[in-house]
C-alpha cells in the first residue's frame, strides 16, 4: 500500500491494537456490517496479549515494549542469577550503548549484543562467555517456545468459549484440558485440589468429614436457589464457614483455587457462589476438567483468529503502523487518527489506551514472571494451574509444557503473576517460583516485568472506547465482557 | 449401557415404514425357514449360515443359539481337533461383530462361555484383554463382570499354582472403585475375592491391616456419598466376616461415631437427605445390642430415631412402627412407651 492510501477515507470504527478485547470488538462490527480499519503498532499480533518465541520475546523486551506500560523487564540467565535475585539483564531506558556492533551471523551472538547494554552492573565480564553459552543453548529450540505475554486459561463453559463457538473460531483453534489444579499454602506441599467425586474419594489428603463437606458444596452449589442464603452483606469465605462448616486447608482450596479470590474477605457470597458454580459447571464439558488451554499460546491465537474472521468480513489491517494523534472531528461526526497511511476518519475509536500519546500509567498493575524450567516438573505433557497461597498474597500460577507447544519436550514454561507493582511483589514471585521448582527443576531463564494499566490524561477526548491491560484473573472472561460492552455501546 | 439419555421417538415416515416392513418380511423368513430346519433335526453348513444369519438380526433367540450348538456338535468336521479349533475361533469372530450391537444379550453371553469351553485350545489372556475393554466402556455392565470372573477361574486352572491372579484381580477393582466408588459390580467383585486375599496374608497382624485397608477404604466411598446403599451394604459384610465379637463391635462403634458426625453436619432442613444414615444408625445400636451391652441413652435414641424416620419416610411408616414395637418388647420399655411411639 502506498504511502497516504488512506489519506481521507472514512470508517465506522478504527480500533487501535490488536490484543484480545481490539481483536473481539473489530471482528464483531465487521460481522455488523461496519467498515472496520484495524491497526497494530507492532510487526505482529496479540497486543498485550502476544505470544513470541524466545529470540522474539527478548527483541519485546528490547525494542515493542510500552515504556509507559512496562517500564522495565529483568532477565535472569541461569538459576545462579535467580538464587542470588540479581539479574543478568535490566532492560529499561537507561542502556548504556556498548560497543559497535561486530557483524556476526550467530543468532545467539546476535541476541547477546542486541542485550549486552543492559548486562546488569553487577555482572562480571567472565561471565558474559556463561551467558551467552546458555542463551545458545536455549536459542537452538528458539521456535520451540511460545511465550506469552499475558496467559489465560478459559472456562470450559465460560464466555470465551461460547464466543469461540459461536463466531466459528472454534474451527482454527486448538486446545488442551487443564488437568491439573494444585494450591500451595505457606510451607506445606504442593497438593491436588480434588474437583470430582471420584477425586474426592481417592484424595489422601482430605480427612473424611472434609471429604463430605466438600462433597456437600459440590452438589448444592449446582442449585441456583443457594444464592438466596447469602445475605447481602456476606463475603464469600464467611459464607463457606457458616453454611459448609469450611475451614483450613479445605477452605483455602476452595477459596483460592476454585473461587479464585486474591484476599479472603474481597468477594462477596453470591459472586462467589456464580463463580465456583461456572466452575463446577465447566467439569465434564470436555473432560473432566475445569479449563482449557489454547495451543500456541492462547491470548493471541485467538485474537489472531478474530483478526481474521473480521478481514474475511471486509475489515483492513495494518501492522507497523504509527499512530500519530486522536483528535475529534470539528463537525462532531467523530474522530481523526493520524497514521503515517494518511489522517483517517472515524465515527468511533476503540484502543488500548497505550495508543494515545499522552496516556499515562495508573497505579493498578500485575507483576508477572516467566520461567523456562529445565525439567517438566509438575509432569510432561500436561498442562496445570496453581495457587500460591502465603499471607502476604496470592500468585497464580499456570504450568505449561509441549503438551500446548509451549516449550520443547524435557521443560516447562511457567508463567507466575500476582496484584500489584514489581518493586512490592518481587520477593513473592520468586518464592513462588522456588516453591514451583522444589529440587527438581532450575530455572533455565527468567524474566520478571509489571505491566500498569493506563488511562487517559484528564483532559482528554471523551467518547473514545478503551480496552483494558490484561488484569490479574486466571480467564478470559474479564477481556470478552469488556469488549461485548464496546461492541454494544457501538453497534 | 449407563449414563445414556433417552431420546424421544419420532412419527416415522411412509419410507421408513415400508423399509421396516421389508426388513420384518425378511426377518420372518429367516425365523421360518431356521425352525423348519430344526424341526427337522437338519444339521448341516447351510443351517449353520442360516442361523448365524438370523442371529446378526436378534440376539435373543435362546431356541436359536441352542440349536447353532447342536449343529456344531452334529458335523462331521467336529471331531477333529483342529478343525473344531478353527470353526470355534471363527465362532469367537463372529460374536465379537455382534457383541457391540447388545453387550447384555445373557444368550449371547452364554455362548460365549461354552465355545471357549469346548475350544481345544483357548486364549485366556485375550479374553481378558477384551473384557477389560468392555469394562472400561461400561464399568458397570455385570455381564462383563460375571464373564470377567469365569476366564480368571480358568486362567488360574491353565496356570496351576501360580499365585498373584487374584492379587491382581484384586487390584483391578481397587483401580474401578477409585474411579468410581458407585460402581456396585467392583465392590460385589472385590466381596468375592477379599476372602482368598485375607488367606494369602502371611500372619493375623497382616490380616488385621488389610481389614482396616478395607473399613478406611469402605468409609471413604460412606462419607463421600452417604445415600449410596451399597457402600452401607459392604460395610455390614465387613462387619460379618471380622475374626471376633470384639472386632465387629469395634467397627460397629465406628459406624456410630460416622454416622454422629454425618448428621451433625446437616441441616435441620434438609431432613430427606439424612434418611440413609439414620436408617444405619438403627441398624448399627440394634446390631450392637446383639453383642453387647447398649446403654439406656442410646436405645432411647434408636428408638427417637425410628420416629424420626417415620416423619422423613412415610412409604415405610409400617416397617418403622413395626421396629420400635419389637425392639421396646426387646428392651422391656414398658406398653406405654411402645404405645406413644407407635401412635405418633
Amino acid at each position: 500500500m502506498s504511502q497516504n492510501a488512506l489519506d481521507s477515507e472514512e470508517f465506522d470504527a478504527v480500533v487501535l491494537g490488536t490484543g484480545l478485547i481490539e481483536s473481539i470488538v473489530a471482528s464483531e462490527l465487521a460481522a455488523a456490517d461496519k467498515k472496520v480499519l484495524h491497526i497494530d503498532r507492532n510487526p505482529y499480533y496479540g497486543g498485550s496479549f502476544a505470544c513470541f518465541t524466545l529470540s522474539a520475546f527478548i527483541e519485546w523486551a528490547v525494542q515493542h515494549r510500552d515504556q509507559r506500560q512496562t517500564p522495565s523487564v529483568d532477565i535472569f540467565v541461569g538459576s545462579g542469577s535467580i538464587d542470588t535475585e540479581s539479574p543478568t539483564f535490566v532492560v529499561d531506558h537507561t542502556s548504556k550503548l556498548g560497543d559497535a556492533n561486530n557483524a556476526t551471523s550467530d543468532a545467539a551472538e546476535r541476541l547477546v549484543e542486541r542485550l549486552s547494554p543492559y548486562l546488569a552492573d553487577a555482572q562480571q565480564p567472565s561471565e558474559r562467555i556463561s551467558v551467552t553459552e546458555q542463551l545458545a543453548k536455549l536459542l537452538s529450540n528458539d521456535r520451540k517456545y511460545a511465550i506469552e505475554l499475558a496467559p489465560k486459561v478459559a472456562y470450559c463453559r465460560g464466555k470465551l468459549v461460547d464466543l469461540v463457538i459461536n463466531t466459528g473460531i472454534g474451527d482454527h483453534v486448538q486446545f488442551k484440558g487443564v488437568e491439573h489444579n494444585y494450591i500451595a499454602r505457606d510451607d506445606d506441599a504442593i497438593e491436588r485440589v480434588p474437583d470430582s467425586k471420584g477425586d474426592i474419594f481417592a484424595s489422601d489428603s482430605l480427612s473424611l468429614i472434609e471429604k463430605r463437606k466438600l462433597m456437600k458444596l459440590m452438589t448444592s452449589i449446582d442449585d441456583d436457589k443457594l444464592t438466596e442464603e447469602c445475605a447481602d452483606d456476606m463475603s464469600f469465605a464467611q459464607f463457606l464457614e457458616t453454611r459448609f462448616k469450611l475451614s483450613g486447608k479445605l477452605l483455602d482450596s476452595v477459596l483460592y483455587a476454585v473461587a479464585r479470590v486474591e484476599k479472603r474477605d474481597e468477594l462477596s457470597a453470591r459472586a462467589g457462589c456464580a463463580r465456583v458454580q461456572k466452575y463446577v459447571r465447566s467439569i465434564g464439558r470436555y473432560g473432566r476438567m475445569a479449563y482449557l488451554c489454547a495451543m500456541y499460546g492462547g491470548g493471541s491465537e485467538i485474537a489472531q483468529s478474530f483478526c481474521r474472521l473480521c478481514a474475511v468480513s471486509g475489515g483492513t489491517y495494518i501492522l507497523s503502523e504509527r499512530v500519530g494523534s486522536v483528535e475529534k472531528r470539528d463537525d462532531d461526526t467523530g474522530y481523526a487518527v493520524q497514521l503515517s497511511h494518511g489522517r483517517v476518519f472515524a465515527k468511533h475509536v476503540v484502543l488500548d489506551p497505550s495508543y494515545l500519546p499522552d496516556s499515562e500509567p495508573t497505579d493498578c498493575a500485575v507483576s508477572r514472571a516467566v520461567c523456562i524450567l529445565d525439567n517438566p516438573v509438575l509432569g510432561d505433557d500436561t498442562t496445570a494451574i496453581l495457587s500460591y497461597v502465603v499471607d502476604v498474597g496470592v500468585v497464580s500460577v499456570l504450568y505449561t509444557t509441549q503438551a500446548t507447544l509451549a516449550a520443547p519436550s524435557g521443560q516447562s514454561v511457567v508463567y507466575l503473576w500476582t496484584s500489584g507493582r514489581l518493586s512490592d511483589t518481587r520477593a513473592l514471585l520468586l518464592s513462588a517460583l522456588n516453591k514451583v521448582c522444589g529440587s527438581l527443576a532450575r530455572p533455565l531463564f527468567t524474566a520478571l516485568f509489571e505491566t500498569r494499566d493506563m488511562k487517559p490524561v484528564q483532559d482528554a477526548l471523551p467518547g473514545l472506547c478503551y480496552t483494558a491491560a490484561p488484569d490479574s484473573t486466571l480467564d478470559f472472561d474479564s477481556a470478552v465482557d469488556r469488549a461485548l460492552e464496546i461492541v454494544a455501546d457501538i453497534a | 449401557m449407563h449414563g445414556r439419555r433417552r431420546q424421544a421417538l419420532k412419527e416415522p415416515s411412509v419410507d421408513e415404514k415400508e423399509q421396516s416392513r421389508q426388513r420384518v418380511e425378511k426377518y420372518c423368513a429367516l425365523n421360518n425357514s431356521v425352525m423348519s430346519l430344526r424341526a427337522n433335526n437338519v444339521f448341516t453348513a447351510s443351517a449353520l449360515d442360516q442361523t448365524k444369519r438370523l442371529l446378526e438380526l436378534n440376539t435373543e433367540l435362546h431356541t436359536v443359539w441352542n440349536y447353532r450348538r447342536q449343529v456344531f456338535e452334529h458335523m462331521d468336521l467336529w471331531q477333529d481337533t483342529e478343525e473344531r479349533q478353527r470353526m470355534l475361533e471363527a465362532e469367537l469372530g463372529f460374536l465379537f461383530e455382534i457383541i457391540m450391537k447388545n453387550v447384555k444379550s445373557y444368550w449371547m453371553w452364554n455362548h460365549r462361555v461354552w465355545t471357549l469351553n469346548s475350544m481345544p485350545r483357548a486364549d485366556w489372556k485375550k479374553e481378558l484383554g477384551l473384557v477389560a475393554k468392555l469394562l472400561a466402556l461400561d464399568a458397570r455392565n455385570f455381564h462383563g463382570w460375571d464373564y470377567r470372573r469365569f476366564i480368571v477361574s480358568n486362567l488360574k486352572k491353565a496356570s496351576e499354582g501360580s499365585s498373584g491372579s487374584s492379587g491382581g484381580e484384586f487390584a483391578y477393582t481397587t483401580e474401578q472403585i477409585n474411579r468410581d466408588c458407585a460402581n456396585h459390580s467392583a465392590w460385589h467383585n472385590r466381596s468375592k475375592l477379599l476372602p482368598a486375599v485375607l488367606e494369602k496374608a502371611s500372619s493375623a497382624e497382616a490380616q488385621k491391616s488389610l481389614l482396616r485397608t478395607e473399613t478406611d477404604m469402605i468409609l471413604n466411598a460412606i462419607y463421600t456419598d452417604p445415600d449410596d446403599q451399597n457402600a452401607w451394604l459392604y460395610h455390614e459384610w465387613l462387619v460379618s466376616i471380622q475374626p471376633s465379637d470384639e472386632d465387629r463391635c469395634h467397627l460397629l462403634r465406628d459406624k456410630v461415631a460416622a454416622i454422629r458426625e454425618l448428621l451433625d453436619l446437616e441441616d435441620e432442613k434438609d431432613e430427606a437427605s439424612n434418611k440413609r444414615p439414620l436408617i444405619e444408625l438403627v441398624d448399627a445400636l440394634a446390631a450392637l445390642d446383639r453383642l453387647e451391652a447398649v446403654t439406656d441413652t442410646e436405645k432411647n435414641e434408636c428408638l427417637e430415631t425410628l420416629r424420626r424416620l417415620k416423619s422423613i419416610d412415610s412409604y415405610h411408616v409400617g416397617r418403622y412402627s413395626d421396629m420400635i414395637q419389637s425392639l421396646a418388647q426387646r428392651w422391656d420399655l414398658g406398653s406405654e412407651h411402645t404405645s406413644t411411639m407407635i401412635s405418633q
